[in-house]
C-alpha cells in the first residue's frame, strides 16, 4: 500500500468482461431454448450437431475473446479462472450435443430433461460470473463515494 | 496530538467489523444458492443414469460440468470474500486516517 492511496486486492471493474459476459450468456440461452424447443416441438432432426457447429465456433471464439481480455487485466485471476472453467462447460455441453443428449437405446429416454440440467448448470455458472462482476461494479461505486 | 493505540484499534475493528459483516452474506447467499442447484443436478444425473436414460459416457460429462461449474462458484465467492477483505480494510483505515494524518501533520493515510 502507498500513503493516500486505499488498498485494493483485485481487479477493476471492466465494462469489456462484463459485456462479454452478458454476451456469452445470451448466446448460450439462446442456443439451449432452441435445442430444448426443438425437442418439445418434434423436430429433433432440427438439433442435428451440425446444424449448430458454427454457433459452438461463435460461442467459443467468445469465450476466448473474453479471457484474452481477463490474463490482460491486473489482478484478474479470479475472473480469467472463471471464464476458463467455462469453458470447459460450454465444451463438456458440446461434447454431449455430439453424442447425443440422452440414451438412445432406452425408449424413456428424455433429451429434454438432460437439456434442463445443463442449462441450470451454465444458469448458476454465469450467474456466479455476472455477481462476481457486480462486486468489482460496487467496489467502484464505494471508491466514488 | 499523541495517538492513543487503543482508540485507533477500537475505530478501526469496528469500521472493519461493520464493512466485512455488510458484504459477507452476498459470497454466503452465492454459495448456498449455487451448490443446492448442483446437488440436485448430481441427484438428478444419478437417477437417469441408474435407470438407463443416459449412457455412462453422458453421464461423466454431465458430471464434469458440475464440477467446473462448482469451480466458478468458489471463484466467485473467494472474489466477493477479497472484495469485503478490501473494504474491511479501506474501512478500518479510512476511520482513522484524519487523526493520523493530523497528528503526524502529514497525509500519510
Amino acid at each position: 500500500m502507498v500513503g493516500c492511496g486505499e488498498v485494493m486486492l483485485i481487479g477493476a471493474y471492466d465494462s469489456t468482461v462484463d459485456q462479454s459476459i452478458q454476451s456469452i450468456s445470451t448466446d448460450v440461452s439462446t442456443l439451449v431454448v432452441t435445442l430444448k424447443k426443438n425437442f418439445l416441438d418434434g423436430k429433433a432432426a432440427d438439433n442435428a450437431y451440425d446444424k449448430f457447429r458454427d454457433t459452438y465456433i461463435k460461442i467459443e471464439a467468445e469465450i476466448q475473446t473474453c479471457k484474452i481480455r481477463c490474463d490482460a487485466l491486473p489482478k484478474y485471476k479470479e475472473v480469467t479462472s472463471q471464464v476458463d472453467e467455462f469453458g470447459q462447460v460450454f465444451l463438456d455441453f458440446e461434447k454431449l450435443h455430439k453424442l447425443g443428449f440422452s440414451n438412445p437405446a432406452n425408449a424413456n429416454a428424455k433429451p429434454v430433461q438432460v437439456i434442463e440440467i445443463e442449462q441450470k448448470t451454465m444458469e448458476v455458472g454465469l450467474k456466479a460470473m455476472m455477481a462476481l462482476q457486480n462486486g468489482l461494479k460496487r467496489e467502484k461505486v464505494d471508491k466514488k463515494s | 496530538m499523541a495517538l492513543d493505540v487503543n482508540v485507533i484499534l477500537s475505530q478501526m475493528l469496528g469500521a472493519a467489523k461493520t464493512s466485512f459483516g455488510s458484504k459477507w452474506p452476498k459470497a454466503q447467499d452465492l454459495a448456498t444458492t449455487s451448490f443446492k442447484a448442483l446437488a440436485q443436478n448430481i441427484v438428478d444425473i444419478e437417477q437417469m443414469n441408474i435407470a438407463g436414460t443416459i449412457t455412462s459416457d453422458q453421464a461423466a460429462l454431465l458430471v464434469d460440468m458440475q464440477k467446473h461449474t462448482a469451480k466458478i462458484v468458489l471463484q466467485a465467492v473467494k472474489g466477493l470474500t477479497i472484495l469485503a477483505v478490501e473494504a474491511a480494510i479501506n474501512a478500518a483505515l479510512g476511520v482513522i486516517k484524519d487523526t493520523v494524518n493530523t497528528a503526524l501533520g502529514f497525509s500519510l493515510l
